[in-house]
């Protein structure tokens, strides 16, 4: 494949990648890296590049596991992919709370506070606006675990917008 | 879009049973600015959705990675060259041996000759030959043997 298309394909999904790669490892500098990889990864695999069905999903599975790496290379040990919700984290940014949204900080803590697998499924369909079958080709999950956990998701949601409702 | 409409959505958002579409309909419904206050509870979620999504990255620029590919493919066709040198090499080298080695097989077999001779002026030529040769040769050996000997004196003197 043609390095010309190569870029004009990566191109057209690298924000997709970086916010993806954002949410897992948790800060820029870790993201970049793991697009730097990435980019290594596709050339070197650029004569079959093309026989990929999704490109965009293959490089967004690759970008999880290479952020996976990141994250065990970071810990120094090789936990559970559902521990990794600790380190990847991001508070909410000063910003927000300067904008005194107490709901939106509150929102945002528990993105952060979903489990790892759940995290992944709400930006991926959420932010990133993915199907069921395309999520289940990047996480690895069949589509019935990805709609059981998405749901999962939101029903935390649900609950925890209902509570501040109460408190107000 | 009516606030029933919003309603029904919303209830199938929260029990992941909306398509994309639907999705779509809310998050513009949310990012519209006219959000009812029934349906604001759900507004900071959507505006978390929406500055998520605006993050980009710009300041990564795709290219191919040269510089490492190209240092790879080039330590690789070091190898293979310094592969196939070695390779001529000791084919080389075993060639020379054999042909050596079947050179020598042969000098042997001439100087293993046995020849007989009847007439013994004859025989005491052959024989006065061959004990030149060796005294020859002895002579050759011991001359080097002293002056190997007078560099050893020559060097305990240094000492």
């Amino acid at each position: 494949m043609r390095n010309e298309t190569i870029i004009k394909a990566l191109e057209g999904y690298k924000d997709k990648l970086y916010r993806f790669s954002l949410k897992i490892v948790g800060n820029q500098f870790d993201a970049e890296d793991v697009l730097q990889e990435l980019m290594i990864k596709v050339w070197k695999k650029r004569e079959d590049f093309a026989q990929i069905e999704n490109q965009e999903a293959w490089c967004m599975t690759v970008t999880r596991n290479l952020c996976i790496d990141k994250i065990r290379k970071r810990k120094g040990d090789t936990k559970d992919i559902s521990d990794y919700h600790t380190i990847s984290d991001r508070s909410p940014t000063p910003d927000i709370i300067a904008e005194d949204k107490e709901s939106l900080s509150m929102v945002m803590k528990l993105l952060n506070e979903l489990p790892q697998n759940q995290k992944e499924i709400i930006h991926l369909r959420d932010i990133e606006g993915y199907t069921y079958k395309e999520i289940s080709e990047i996480i690895g999950l069949t589509e019935e675990q990805v709609k059981v956990n998405l749901f999962r998701a939101r029903q935390k949601f649900k609950e925890k917008i209902k509570h501040l409702n109460l408190q107000r | 879009m009516n606030n029933t409409e919003i309603n029904n959505l919303l209830n199938k958002y929260w029990n992941a049973e909306t398509n994309i579409h639907e999705e779509l309909k809310l998050k513009e419904y949310y990012n519209s600015g006219k959000v009812a206050e029934e349906h604001q509870d759900a507004a900071p979620l959507f505006q978390i959705f929406k500055m998520e999504s605006s993050i980009n990255a710009s300041n990564i620029e795709i290219k191919a990675p040269t510089e490492t590919l190209a240092r790879e493919s080039r330590v690789y066709q070091l190898n293979k060259s310094w592969r196939a040198i070695a390779a001529v090499f000791v084919i080389a080298l075993a060639s020379i041996f054999v042909v050596k080695s079947t050179l020598n097989t042969g000098n042997t077999s001439k100087k293993a000759t046995i020849v007989n001779v009847e007439d013994p002026e004859e025989a005491l030529a052959y024989t006065k030959m061959a004990l030149a040769m060796v005294s020859k040769n002895y002579r050759k050996g011991s001359d080097k043997l002293s002056i190997g000997m007078e560099n050893v004196n020559k060097m305990n003197i240094i000492k």
